[in-house]
């Protein structure tokens, strides 16, 4: 491919949408009933490949999507980390023991910022985002944060930046990136789950889920 | 770009990567290179894709290997008819299932010629992922007692004007005289055209030994 190829048009490479199709009719097509679509993970794998070998030569043109998704990520983070101590403190008296469990994910609409919009790219979301096959997601786009009578965890402590140097960078251009101070949370996304960098830095939104477990 | 350098694309050979890696991929309980036979489809879809808009180029290897494999099951339906007579005359009367198969080594003809072809290759011959090839046509040759087959029969081309080029360049195809197990391996395996047709050695399996043609 040209280095003159704009990530729009290296996403829309006809080999990548012949894997993206069939991620799709693997995991919601009409023959997805007769087998399990676990069991095809390695098409995933082989699409991250693909899409991070060729949109990694152009971090120039993504930095601007990387930064703002860290922010954004950050302050997901943030609000969970916030709302889990409320959860927290409303519910201790309960019990003997109680804990709270927090996880953040990506927002389940298909990120309105991505270059690529078609009609199928909302099912491929869906697909992406299923645990079942990108297994490391399953727990969201880090470990769970977890609240109990020991845990002393800051925030800092739980997004990665107590440690020097604060920067969560490992696979990206080390010069290009060495003052984004990215947090452990765009690690393992980039690094262990099956999304290509392009499927969550254009991403904006997240949720999260809190579970409050009461031992008596 | 030539015919070389798509085949060269760094998709694909992720995706032939990933195939070679699952097929050798010890088998446990749960999961068998089989489960993945998706990967086989892709990359036929995204060779043919591109291969089909070179259908000229393509041309020559076309017609030689349509002309190598009618004359290998010119031989296979020779011997299986052979073999079935020297087996009544010993006594033994028992009808001839006959296969034709691709060779089992790496075309040489074939215009990537790298270090994991050859297991790429073998890969892509195991019938437990391409399922639709068990030989190189749809269905063995049968020969027995009642078996009036003839050879034309047999590869499709009873009509004067048999050509099965289904999927091809109508226009351009339309003199090969394409016989059906031509089709068999481009519409129904799992093979990209460009895997069989620099292939020019075959194999007679027969009832109880095979041989190169």
């Amino acid at each position: 491919m040209q280095n003159t190829m704009s990530i729009k048009e290296i996403l829309q490479d006809y080999a990548l949408q012949e894997l993206e199709e069939q991620i799709i009719m693997s995991y919601d097509g009409p023959f997805s009933k007769l087998h399990d679509y676990t069991n095809e993970r390695c098409l995933l794998e082989v699409r991250r490949h693909i899409i991070n070998h060729y949109v990694l030569q152009h971090q120039e043109a993504l930095l601007p999507d990387i930064i703002a998704f860290n922010d954004a990520l950050r302050e997901a983070l943030r609000k969970m980390y916030d709302k889990a101590h409320e959860v927290y403190e409303a519910n201790k008296g309960l019990g003997e023991d109680v804990e709270v469990e927090a996880c953040c994910y990506l927002g389940n609409d298909y990120p309105a910022l991505h270059p690529v919009q078609s009609e199928n790219r909302q099912d491929l979301w869906g697909a992406l985002q299923d645990s079942g096959w990108n297994l490391l997601y399953d727990s969201g786009v880090t470990h769970p944060f977890v609240l109990n009578r020991d845990a002393k965890e800051t925030f800092d402590d739980f997004i990665g930046m107590n440690c020097p140097p604060p920067n969560w960078n490992e696979g990206l251009d080390q010069e290009l990136t060495k003052d984004l101070h990215l947090i452990d949370a765009f690690h393992n996304l980039f690094d262990h789950t099956e999304f290509a960098i392009t499927d969550f830095i254009y991403c904006r939104k997240f949720f999260y889920e809190i579970k409050v477990v009461i031992t008596e | 770009m030539s015919i070389k350098e798509i085949l060269q694309d760094y998709a694909l050979q992720e995706i032939e990567k990933q195939i070679i890696l699952v097929y050798n991929s010890p088998i446990d309980i749960d999961h068998s290179y089989m489960d993945e036979a998706s990967l086989l489809r892709v990359r036929k879809n995204i060779i043919n894709h591109y291969m089909l808009q070179r259908q000229e180029e393509l041309l020559p290897d076309i017609i030689a290997f349509n002309d190598a494999l009618r004359e290998a099951l010119r031989k296979v339906y020779d011997r299986a008819h052979d073999d079935y007579k020297n087996n009544r005359e010993l006594g033994k009367d028992e009808p001839v299932d006959a296969c034709c198969f691709l060779d089992g080594d790496y075309p040489a003809l074939h215009p990537l010629q790298t270090e994991n072809r050859q297991e790429l290759w073998e890969a892509l011959l195991d019938s437990g992922w391409n399922r639709q090839y068990d030989g190189v046509t749809h269905h063995p040759l049968v020969v027995n007692q009642k078996s009036k087959e003839t050879f034309d029969e047999f590869i499709g081309m009873e009509s004067l004007s048999a050509n099965w080029n289904e999927g091809l360049d109508p226009e351009l195809t339309k003199d090969l005289r394409l016989i059906n197990a031509f089709y068999h391996l481009f519409n129904n395996t799992e093979f990209a055209i460009t895997d069989f047709i620099y292939c020019r050695d075959f194999w007679y399996y027969g009832p109880d030994y095979c041989l190169l043609l």
